[in-house]
């Protein structure tokens, strides 16, 4: 255990996870088989037996739960939109982490917590190229979540989602990298600012982020907050570049004649995807709230919802 | 032995006044009905028997049975569980946990999800709805008599609360005034209980009809009751082992 403490004290521990046990699909409903998470974990760090639960002996730090959690029951605490606020004053920001702060224009925990909307969010949003300081990942403990990272981008690029956007790259020596102080003028920084989409966002939701067990009522609806991000920039993004994302990210949710029109689907939908309109009736499926998590289908007891990759 | 809270109610005695389901209401707040809801914690239904002028009419009060095998909390989906049993047999709900789902509602077999679609006489688990505010009545500009009478929202911000006469408690389960989108019921008023003192149903019968306490002590006064009277309790067929349980019947009330 000294061990793990000593690893914490070079990664920042678990100081940026933030837990909303009311968001977990398990908490939710008993019986889903969601375990996203602890697959994720390295560590063995996650708790699903009762209540949602990281173990603050064995979490590192990594975030990359956070990645992996597809209802914001664990996501990092940091404020995402102020990063991105920070970044964009700079023309080819870095990025860093909790190890690389001296060469960084904003930091997160760990790189590990960035996913993939996080990541088409930063491209879409800054402008010249965006480089991601991993220079010491290769001695950190959360050295695993370098190869993920990798793949993310990857993914994204593949399906065409930096095409419009700045490019991400990856240092991993400092030979990899150019760091300029911040070296903007008032005004440039204002017109930055201005430009930022996220302003007004950053302003609002700085002061929310702290670690904390956040506690929200099952019956709230939210979105995790990288979906929230993705479905701000996307309203900027020309046709093309919406319809990639749709295929990505989206999916749909259908009903079928077994539907007996209970609405325990839209009690289950951590997200506010779907709605009663009228209690007769089939409830209705907003495309944008829904982040494809499948404990609608889980739960429906007549087996008459299916979910689909890719949205309506 | 650990406690079972239940209740005991003297038939002969009540004199189907009500009063017990009004007390609820004003204690618990509990809004009036609507969208197939009835949010009576506590109600009551008339059995009448017979065919004039040979006809019997039985009042009878009825309220959650905090059964001890409660299908509610077998069929609630969360965890931990919204719906639950707590350490002295009061089937209890927490509202932070519960996601309106109405699990519990379709198996209680003294409860209906519509009240009106299943031609229902009661229902003793109510679910306010995710999609508006409860107490729509204190939130609506309209007047009860055009003209004449004040707006329920004006009355409301009169008092500077809805509901304007709210009974303010705290519980770390149940709040006083419920948010939508979750189901509420019956607790025993627990928050009394806890304090030593009885169910407002309990205090407001004039009949003394209603006689609350532990099952599990001998020497209460509902377990002599128990003791002294052949008891019925409700849809007992249905194996959920009631807690409330109706003695000195007329007859008949078995069907209810
Ligand atoms: S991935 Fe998220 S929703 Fe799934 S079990 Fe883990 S915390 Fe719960
Ligand atoms: S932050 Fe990393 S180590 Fe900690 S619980 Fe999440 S996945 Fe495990
Ligand atoms: S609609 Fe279904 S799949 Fe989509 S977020 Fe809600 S529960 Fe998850
Ligand atoms: S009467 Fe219904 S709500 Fe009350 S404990 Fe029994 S099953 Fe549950
Ligand atoms: S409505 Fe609430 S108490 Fe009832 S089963 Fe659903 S979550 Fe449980």
């Amino acid at each position: 255990m000294a061990d793990t403490r000593q690893v914490q004290s070079q990664t920042g521990g678990r100081d940026d996870l933030s837990i909303d046990a009311s968001r977990c699909l398990r908490m939710r409903f008993c019986q889903s088989s969601c375990r996203r998470c602890a697959d994720a974990c390295p560590h063995g760090a996650i708790g699903l037996e009762r209540t949602l639960s990281v173990d603050p002996a064995r979490c590192t730090g990594c975030l990359l739960c956070s990645a992996a959690c597809p209802s914001g029951a664990l996501e990092q605490g940091a404020d995402f939109y102020a990063c991105v606020t920070q970044l964009s004053r700079v023309p080819d920001p870095i990025l860093g982490c909790s190890r690389t702060r001296e060469k960084a224009h904003a930091t997160l925990a760990c790189l590990g917590g960035l996913a993939e909307e996080h990541l088409v969010a930063l491209s879409h949003t800054l402008s010249g190229k965006l480089t991601l300081n991993m220079t010491r990942c290769g001695d950190c403990p959360n050295a695993g979540i370098v190869s993920q990272l990798l793949q993310r981008l990857h993914g994204v690029a593949e399906a065409g989602l930096f095409d419009s956007g700045c490019r991400i790259v990856l240092a991993e020596s400092p030979g990899d990298m150019e760091f300029a102080e911040e070296s903007v003028g008032r005004r440039g920084f204002f017109k930055a600012f201005r430009d930022s989409i996220f302003k007004s966002a950053a302003v609002v939701l700085s002061s929310t982020a702290e670690r904390v067990e956040r506690r929200t009522d099952y019956s709230t609806k939210r979105l995790p907050i990288r979906r929230e991000l993705l479905r701000e920039i996307r309203k900027s993004l020309s046709p093309a570049t919406e319809e990639r994302i749709r295929q990505r990210f989206d999916s749909t949710v259908s009903f079928d004649s077994g539907c007996t029109v209970c609405q325990g689907c839209v009690a289950i939908c951590p997200a506010g995807a779907l709605q009663t309109a009228d209690p007769e009736k089939t409830p209705v499926f907003i495309v944008g709230s829904c982040t494809g998590c499948g404990l609608c289908g889980e739960f429906c007891m007549d087996g008459a919802l299916e979910i689909t990759p890719g949205g309506v | 032995m650990p406690k079972q809270y239940g209740m005991v109610i003297d038939l002969q005695r009540c004199v189907g006044c009500g009063a017990c389901a009004l007390a609820c209401k004003t204690e618990n707040n509990t809004q009036s009905a609507g969208k197939g809801q009835t949010f009576n914690w506590a109600d009551y239904i008339y059995k009448e028997e017979g065919k004039f002028p040979k006809l019997s009419y039985t009042a009878i009060p009825v309220l959650c049975n905090h059964c001890t095998d409660a299908p509610c909390v077998k069929a609630c989906p969360v965890q931990p569980k919204s719906m639950f049993k707590t350490a002295d047999g009061i089937t209890m709900h927490n509202d932070e946990r519960c996601i309106g789902c109405r699990r519990c509602q379709k198996a209680c077999p003294y409860s209906a999800t519509d009240v009106a679609r299943e031609k229902a006489a009661y229902s003793v688990i109510s679910v306010n709805d995710g999609v508006s505010e409860p107490h729509q009545m204190y939130r609506d500009g309209g007047e009860l008599i055009k003209g004449c009478t004040a707006s329920g929202a004006e009355t409301a911000k009169a008092a500077g609360d809805i509901p304007p006469s709210r009974h303010d408690y705290s519980h770390p389960d149940y709040a006083s005034v419920r948010n939508k989108g979750i189901a509420e019921k019956c607790i025993f008023c627990e928050h009394r209980v806890k304090k030593g003192e009885l169910p407002n149903c309990v205090v407001a019968c004039p009949a003394k009809a209603r006689i609350f306490g532990d099952l599990n002590d001998s020497g209460s006064e509902p377990a002599q009751l128990l003791k002294k009277h052949k008891a019925m309790r409700l849809k007992q067929e249905k194996g959920t082992k009631p807690n409330v349980a109706y003695i000195r019947a007329f007859k008949g009330i078995n069907k209810a």
